[in-house]
């Protein structure tokens, strides 16, 4: 079989080796196991969760009821929503400056915009825990009314998110073509009109992946956010956590679920919305 | 000559760090002009085409466009369009979004505009693709789209920098005819910067050759090849047989000077009275004979033939004369035998009159 | 480029929101932490107290303390257990990435999103889902057991939970997708038709490649190349 081969094909054609095959098979099965089995049991009836007992949805109806976890999801999304907006907006003002403009010391600025992709979770985490402390932020906002005690937890998750869609748009944002503004500008625009029906429409693709980003760091963020939430500010991470230390529970697997089609059901939409339409070229 | 639409003054462009791009021009384009800048590359033609249309500042002179001075007028000001070497058609637009973005932009109502653009494209053939996107077209057709959105907005002038470089030879001569063509249907002021001299002599009406950041010479395509300025321009526009020259003496319009392979000449000289020269002739000027040619009053020269080559309609032959200088001359095959009937190394006599040689300051 | 100069304004516009927020809330808090690592925990009234902190005189007792046995140890875990959960990444990666890059073409985009698609979902939620598969009534234990009965052999579960094994294996689930994605652009970059040693060896040459390898995979590498992989994002 590997000595003999179809037209089209090299005799590195690995892809048809049987052992690559199952190598290839075991590695994405591992990959997807804990995955799908925990989307499995979240329908068992069954109460601690090992052996199948029949389908169920009553694990969504009791997470549902579970008033901590549903506010520590609504908390997730509610931080992940605000700080996407604000960190792609002040990403993409940076990756515009970045990309425009030439300036003094500009090496040692990208090093510094790029310092919050490189340091260690937890240095930030715990600065940032002394910061709000020392500075009386945290004691600012505690009793605020929902959503405004989230603040901190924003203003954290903004800091660590807006450098990545920083460098994602200016990636973008290298191969546009300068003749594109000029050529709006000759035509009549102002550098304002150029802006958006120029330049924006060319960086969304980047604006979307960038904010993509944003939102499932936010999301997903458990270090940061654990060091500067407070009781009354559990985000969804946290909450698992703290019952995952008590042990599983099908209802974890219920909410868990509910995040993962969330995720997924914005990462298509999101992917879909800044596809290029397929060209008659292909 | 009608009024200048667009009048240059003693326009320079330097740039930060010293390079000087554009030293002191003055050019005066007419109403209606196919006017061509035309040098080689780095010689300024795009940078003074970018002051007209405003994308680039002057750092000293005055640029007037239709009587009025353009110093403090922006580009999206400006009355006139540019057609990008890129062609910088906008690709998240379709066809017609690009041609109607010029009017979209400055406010002009909504159903002037759709008439205007539907004539754009109509205008250019493209009517057909006004849906497309750019990355569905072809470079010929991407190119068009620039045109049809400069033209939409009918502009006094009409910039076009490079627009023929991108394309490939057949389309090239498709899309000349086409400029040509449209320039005599909207009867406005083209101003087109190329580096190819057959484009500029085919379209251009009349031609500015730059050289440095400096204009050498503005004339007509024609002028240009038979009347060159100087020896720059000679060489630049087609080919040409350059030959150094001593001037012995002048009186009135005539020297006499001895040149570099051929002895003592008396030519037709105006404005040289002495120094060194050169003697320009043109290779279709030259013909060649085997024998010595009789008749007197021709500049004659005995060499060797050096090379042949052979281009289907004309024949490239190269001719070394003893005292080392080489003549080409270009013979049309104009029968199907023998093509220019000469063989490397066979001895020739080359001649010309002496009214076809031009006499060069250095 | 243009030079800031030329326009300020839009300069100033662009660059002051990222600069002031990195400045408050990034580099004026590290800055913190960097000075209170000098201090010490204050003494009110010869009572230590919990809450507040005495910077004056600055020490470096913290430093030296950090050379104490117990954090040495803790440090050096780190390292090994990072370095050897890199190395399982990159065994594991591989053949995935050169699977990918050789399967049939319209396989590749379907096998491209199944590797990035556990990036968009929680990693506590991955993580957890974990716990589910090692506890001693998880799946592992149970096909063991079932296979064991099969053959007559008392079978006594094994522990694969909270212990290094666990730590290891599930940096290597969680993190092993970062490294799928430079491997591929690096493979799917070189010549089919090159020869097979090129093949072999130049993926761990590549810059990109040692740049993944080098950096810790519990720490940097994980957002270098989830930037990374937005990049392929960006550009497909």
């Amino acid at each position: 079989m590997a000595a003999t081969l179809k037209p089209g094909q090299g005799p590195l054609d690995y892809g048809n080796r049987w052992w690559l095959k199952l190598l290839f098979g075991f590695i994405f099965f591992m990959l997807y196991v804990p995955i799908v089995t925990l989307v499995a049991f979240s329908f068992n009836s069954d109460k601690r969760g090992i052996v199948w007992r029949g389908f169920t949805i009553d694990n969504y109806a009791k997470a549902w009821k579970n008033d901590a976890l549903i506010e520590a999801l609504t908390n997730s999304i509610v931080i992940a929503i605000i700080a996407t907006i604000i960190a792609t907006v002040i990403g993409a003002m940076v990756a515009i400056m970045l990309w425009r403009f030439r300036f003094p010391f500009k090496g040692a600025y990208e090093g510094f915009m790029a310092l919050p992709i490189v340091i260690p979770e937890i240095c930030m985490g715990v600065a940032l825990l002394l910061f709000f402390n020392e500075s009386g932020m945290m004691s600012a906002v505690v009793n605020t009314p929902w959503p405004i005690n989230l603040s901190n937890i924003i203003i954290a998750h903004v800091a660590f998110c807006f450098p990545f869609v920083a460098v994602v748009v200016r990636s973008r944002l290298v191969g546009f073509n300068r003749q594109l503004e000029e050529a709006s500008k000759d035509l009549g625009a102002s550098e304002w009109q150029t802006f958006w029906k120029v330049l924006v429409p060319f960086m969304m693709p980047g604006l979307v992946a960038g904010a993509l980003l944003a939102f499932t760091l936010s999301l997903d963020d458990f270090v940061i956010t654990f060091f500067t939430s407070g009781p009354e500010t559990v985000t969804f991470p946290v909450k698992v956590y703290s019952l995952v230390r008590r042990g599983v529970s099908p209802e974890i697997n219920a909410a868990s679920t509910v995040l993962i089609v969330i995720t997924i059901v914005a990462t298509v939409l999101a992917m879909k919305l800044q596809a290029p339409e397929k060209s008659g070229k292909g | 000559m009608s009024e200048a639409i667009v009048s240059i003054k003693n326009v320079s462009k330097r740039f930060p760090g010293g390079v000087v791009a554009v030293d002191n021009v003055s050019i005066d384009i007419a109403q209606n002009e196919f006017f061509a800048l035309l040098g080689p590359s780095g010689c300024g033609k795009t940078t003074l085409l970018r002051m007209i249309s405003g994308l680039e500042t002057p750092t000293g002179g005055q640029i007037m466009i239709g009587g009025e001075d353009m110093a403090l007028t922006p580009p999206n000001k400006r009355p006139t369009n540019m057609v990008f070497q890129s062609y910088a058609v906008f690709p998240h637009m379709t066809v017609e979004d690009n041609v109607s973005y010029g009017l979209r932009v400055t406010g002009v109502p909504s159903d002037e505009t759709k008439r205007r653009t539907a004539e754009a494209l109509e205008m250019v053939k493209l009517s057909h693709l006004a849906a497309r996107k750019p990355d569905q077209m072809s470079g010929g057709q991407r190119q068009r789209v620039a045109l049809a959105r400069a033209l939409v907005k009918r502009p006094k002038v009409l910039l076009l920098d490079e627009p023929l470089s991108a394309l490939d030879a057949k389309l090239r001569d498709g899309m000349r005819m086409e400029l040509t063509r449209l320039q005599e249907t909207v009867g406005i002021t083209f101003i087109i910067v190329t580096h190819d001299q057959d484009e500029a002599l085919s379209m251009a009406s009349r031609i500015a050759v730059m050289d440095k950041g400096a204009v050498q010479q503005i004339a007509t395509p024609s002028e240009l090849y038979e009347h060159p300025a100087s020896r720059f321009v000679a060489d630049f526009i087609g080919k040409v047989n350059l030959i150094d020259a001593k001037v012995l003496r002048s009186v009135g319009k005539h020297i006499s000077c001895e040149a570099k392979g051929l002895g003592k000449l008396d030519l037709e000289s105006t404005g040289t009275t002495g120094g060194t020269v050169s003697i320009a002739v043109r290779p279709e000027k030259l013909k060649i004979g085997k024998a010595e040619p009789k008749a007197a009053n021709l500049i004659k020269v005995e060499g060797k033939v050096r090379d042949v080559a052979y281009y289907g309609d004309t024949s490239h032959v190269v001719v070394s004369t003893k005292d080392g200088l080489d003549l080409s001359i270009n013979v049309q095959n104009d029968s199907r035998e023998g093509g220019a009937g000469v063989e490397r190394g066979q001895k020739v006599w080359v001649h010309w009159s002496p009214a076809d040689s031009l006499v060069l300051a250095e | 480029m243009e030079n800031w100069k030329d326009s300020r304004s839009v300069f100033w516009t662009l660059a002051t929101p990222g600069t002031l927020w990195m400045f408050l809330f990034f580099l004026i808090p590290l800055g913190f932490l960097f000075v209170m690592s000098f201090g010490g925990k204050a003494v009110i009234d010869g009572q230590v107290s919990i809450t507040e902190y005495d910077f004056f005189p600055p020490g470096l007792e913290n430093y030296i303390r950090s050379f104490e046995f117990t954090y040495l140890r803790i440090m050096w875990k780190s390292i090994w257990v990072s370095a050897l959960a890199t190395a399982l990444c990159l065994v594991t990666a591989y053949p995935i990435a050169f699977g990918i890059c050789f399967a049939p073409a319209k396989w590749k985009p379907l096998l491209l999103l199944l590797v990035i698609l556990p990036f968009w979902i929680n990693l506590l939620i991955r993580t957890y889902a974990l716990i589910a598969v090692f506890r001693t009534q998880g799946y592992v234990n149970l096909t063991l057991g079932w296979l064991f009965g099969l053959v007559g052999i008392e079978f006594e579960p094994l522990v694969m939970l909270n212990n290094n094994f666990a730590v290891i294996f599930g940096l290597v689930y969680v993190f092993m997708p970062f490294m799928v994605l430079p491997l591929y652009a690096t493979i799917e970059r070189l010549d089919r038709s090159s020869s097979k040693p090129a093949l072999i060896s130049a993926p761990r040459n590549s810059p990109r490649f040692l740049k993944s390898r080098c950096r810790l995979p519990c720490q940097a590498s994980s957002p270098v190349s989830f930037s990374s992989s937005s990049h392929a994002l960006v550009r497909s």
